[in-house]
C-alpha cells in the first residue's frame, strides 16, 4: 500500500545544528504526533517536507509522489498549516480563500464556508486586522477546504491564549475525527495531540529518538516502587531511579522486563502504577527514549 | 501563473494606477519642450519607476511568495510571475504613453525607442536585484536580503539622480561638462542601441538575465530568514 508520507534519510544542515538523517513513514489514516522540545528540528522538518526549504540530502514522497517543486501535483494531497500564516494582508478572509481555491480542483467553497462558521471565523475582515487566533483559523480553513488526504500541522496553536487554543483544537479535532485522513502534527505541548494521536515520534536535537504507537507506550511504561536493603544494580529498561533509604522508585520503559529483573533480586513491596502519556513523553524528552524496548 | 499575476495586479492596482498617472506628465513635457529634453524625462520616469516598483515587489513579498510556494504552482512559474510583474508595469507605461501620444501629441516625435531602452534597463536592474536577493535569501536570510536590495536600489536611484544633476549643471553653466560626463561621452556614443548589433546583444544579455532570475528563484535554498 502506498504510504501517505515517506521520508528517507532527510538531512538539513545549519551552522551548529543538523536535522537528521531522518527516516519516517506514515500509513494512510494514521495520526502521528511529532513531539520535540523547542529547536529540536520539528519546523525544519515541515519546511523540508513542503519544499519551503531545500534539504541537503534524502528524499520525501507523499502518496508515492516526490516533493518536487517543479511537479507540484503532490501539493494537492496535502494541507499545511505552518508557523507563519501567509495571506494577502489587504484582502478579506473570503477573498484570500477564493484566491487559494483557484489552484485546487477539489476546493469546496461550501466546505470553506462551513469550516469558517464552525471555527467562528469572520470572513469579511481583512487578513491584517485578524487576531492571531483568527489567522490560525483562516490557515486551517485554507488547509482543509480542498479535503487533503494528509494534513501537516506544525504547532498550529503557537501563540494562542489557552481559551482560544482550546476552542481551535476542539473544533479542529471535531472536524478531523469525521475524516479518514493522515495527520502529522508537530507540537511541544503533548496534551494538544495525545487525544487523537495513534503514534508518537520524538525528535530531540534533530534526531528521531523514538517512534512508537501511543498504546504501546501506555502499556509498557510504569512507575514502579519497591523496598530492599540490598544494593540494587542497574535495572533493565529503567530510565529513572530515585532512592530514599530503603525505598526505591523507578520509571520503566518496559514494565515486564523491569519486573522480571526485580523478581530475580528478591525485593519486597513491589507496586506499579500507570503513567499518563504526558508523563511518559516528558521522560522520553528528558532522555529516556534511548532505553531499549523489549 | 496567470492567476498569480492577476492577483498581484488586483492587489496592487492603486499603486499601479498612481504610477501610470505619471506617464501623462511625459506627454505634457514632450508637447512643451524640444525633443532633446525627452531622454532626461525618461530618466526621471525611471527614477520614479524604480523606487515605486521596488516598494511593490518587496512589500510583504516574503509572505506572498511563501504563500505561492505552499500552493500547487511550479516554482519556475512563480519566478516568472515575479519578473513578468516588472515587465508588465513597464509595458503598461509604454502602452499608456503610446495611447496618449496618438491622441494628444501626434505632431511630436514618438520616443518609443527611449521606452524600449528604459524597459530593458529596468529588466536588467530588476533581474540583477532578484538574483542578488535570491542568493542572499539562501545564505543570509530574507531580512538581510531586504537590506541588500534596498542598498542596491538606493545606489541605482542616487546614481541616476547624480548623473541628472551633473548634466543639468553642465547645461546651465554652458561650459564644458564635468570630466566624469565627458568620460561617459564615448560610452554614450557607443550606447547599447547605437547599432543593430549593439541592440541585439543588449536584448540577448537582458533576456539571459531574466531567465537567470527565474532559475535563481527555483534554486533558492530557503523561503525564510
Amino acid at each position: 500500500m502506498t504510504k501517505a508520507m515517506s521520508i528517507e534519510n532527510l538531512v538539513r544542515r545549519y551552522t551548529g545544528f543538523q536535522l537528521g538523517p531522518l527516516s519516517l513513514e506514515l500509513e494512510p489514516g494514521t495520526v502521528l504526533g511529532y513531539i520535540g522540545p523547542n529547536a529540536s528540528g520539528k519546523t525544519t522538518t515541515f519546511h523540508c517536507l513542503t519544499g519551503l526549504e531545500k534539504a541537503d540530502g534524502g528524499s520525501v514522497e507523499f502518496f508515492g509522489k516526490p516533493n518536487d517543486p517543479e511537479k507540484p501535483a503532490w501539493k494537492l494531497d496535502i494541507g499545511y498549516v505552518g508557523d507563519r500564516h501567509a495571506f494577502f494582508e489587504g484582502w478579506t478572509g473570503e477573498k484570500n480563500l477564493a484566491f487559494r481555491g483557484q489552484f485546487y480542483p477539489n476546493w469546496s467553497e461550501d466546505l470553506a464556508r462551513n469550516l469558517a462558521r464552525r471555527f467562528n471565523l469572520p470572513l469579511d475582515k481583512k487578513a491584517k486586522s485578524l487576531s492571531t487566533g483568527n489567522r490560525v483559523k483562516l490557515s486551517l480553513v485554507s488547509a482543509l477546504a480542498h479535503s487533503p488526504r494528509l494534513l501537516l500541522l506544525d504547532e498550529p496553536t503557537t501563540g494562542l491564549d489557552p481559551v482560544v487554543r482550546k476552542e481551535v483544537l476542539d473544533t479542529l479535532f471535531e472536524v478531523l475525527e469525521s475524516g479518514e485522513r493522515s495527520i502529522l502534527y508537530a507540537t511541544h505541548i503533548l496534551p494538544d495531540i495525545s487525544r487523537i494521536a495513534d503514534e508518537l515520534a520524538f525528535l530531540i536535537g534533530g534526531k528521531l529518538m523514538l517512534r512508537c504507537p501511543k498504546d504501546d507506550l501506555l502499556d509498557k511504561w510504569r512507575r514502579i516502587s519497591f523496598r530492599t536493603r540490598l544494593e540494587v544494580p542497574a535495572l533493565k529498561a529503567v530510565v529513572e531511579h530515585l532512592t530514599e533509604k530503603n525505598e526505591h522508585q523507578v520509571i520503566s520503559a518496559d514494565a515486564d522486563a523491569t519486573l522480571t529483573h526485580l523478581g530475580t533480586l528478591g525485593v519486597e513491596g513491589i507496586q506499579e502504577t500507570r503513567m499518563t502519556i504526558d508523563e511518559i513523553a516528558i521522560e522520553i524528552l528528558k532522555g529516556g527514549g534511548h532505553v531499549e524496548h523489549h | 501563473m496567470w492567476n498569480i499575476i492577476r492577483a498581484e495586479v488586483s492587489y496592487h492596482r492603486y499603486i499601479f494606477l498612481t504610477f501610470l498617472a505619471f506617464v501623462p506628465l511625459l506627454i505634457v513635457h514632450e508637447m512643451m519642450g524640444p525633443a532633446e529634453r525627452i531622454p532626461p524625462a525618461i530618466v526621471i520616469w525611471m527614477i520614479v519607476f524604480l523606487p515605486v516598483n521596488t516598494w511593490v515587489s518587496v512589500r510583504a513579498k516574503d509572505k506572498r511568495e511563501l504563500q505561492y510556494m505552499q500552493m500547487p504552482v511550479k516554482a519556475y512559474k512563480i519566478g516568472m510571475a515575479r519578473i513578468l510583474m516588472v515587465l508588465g508595469s513597464a509595458l503598461a507605461s509604454t502602452a499608456v504613453y503610446l495611447a496618449l501620444h496618438m491622441i494628444f501629441a501626434q505632431s511630436a516625435p514618438l520616443h518609443l525607442g527611449a521606452f524600449f531602452a528604459s524597459t530593458l534597463a529596468i529588466l536588467f536592474i530588476y533581474s540583477l536585484v532578484f538574483i542578488v536577493g535570491d542568493r542572499v535569501v539562501g545564505h543570509r536570510g530574507l531580512s538581510d536580503a531586504k537590506i541588500w536590495i534596498s542598498i542596491f536600489m538606493g545606489f541605482m536611484v542616487l546614481g541616476n539622480l547624480y548623473l541628472l544633476l551633473l548634466t543639468r549643471r553642465a547645461r546651465r553653466s554652458g561650459g564644458e561638462p564635468p570630466a566624469f560626463i565627458r568620460a561617459l561621452g564615448y560610452v554614450f556614443e557607443h550606447h547599447p542601441f547605437s547599432t543593430n548589433l549593439h541592440t541585439t546583444v543588449t536584448v540577448c544579455v537582458v533576456a539571459a538575465l531574466v531567465v537567470l532570475s527565474v532559475v535563481s528563484f527555483t534554486r533558492r535554498k530557503t523561503q525564510f530568514a
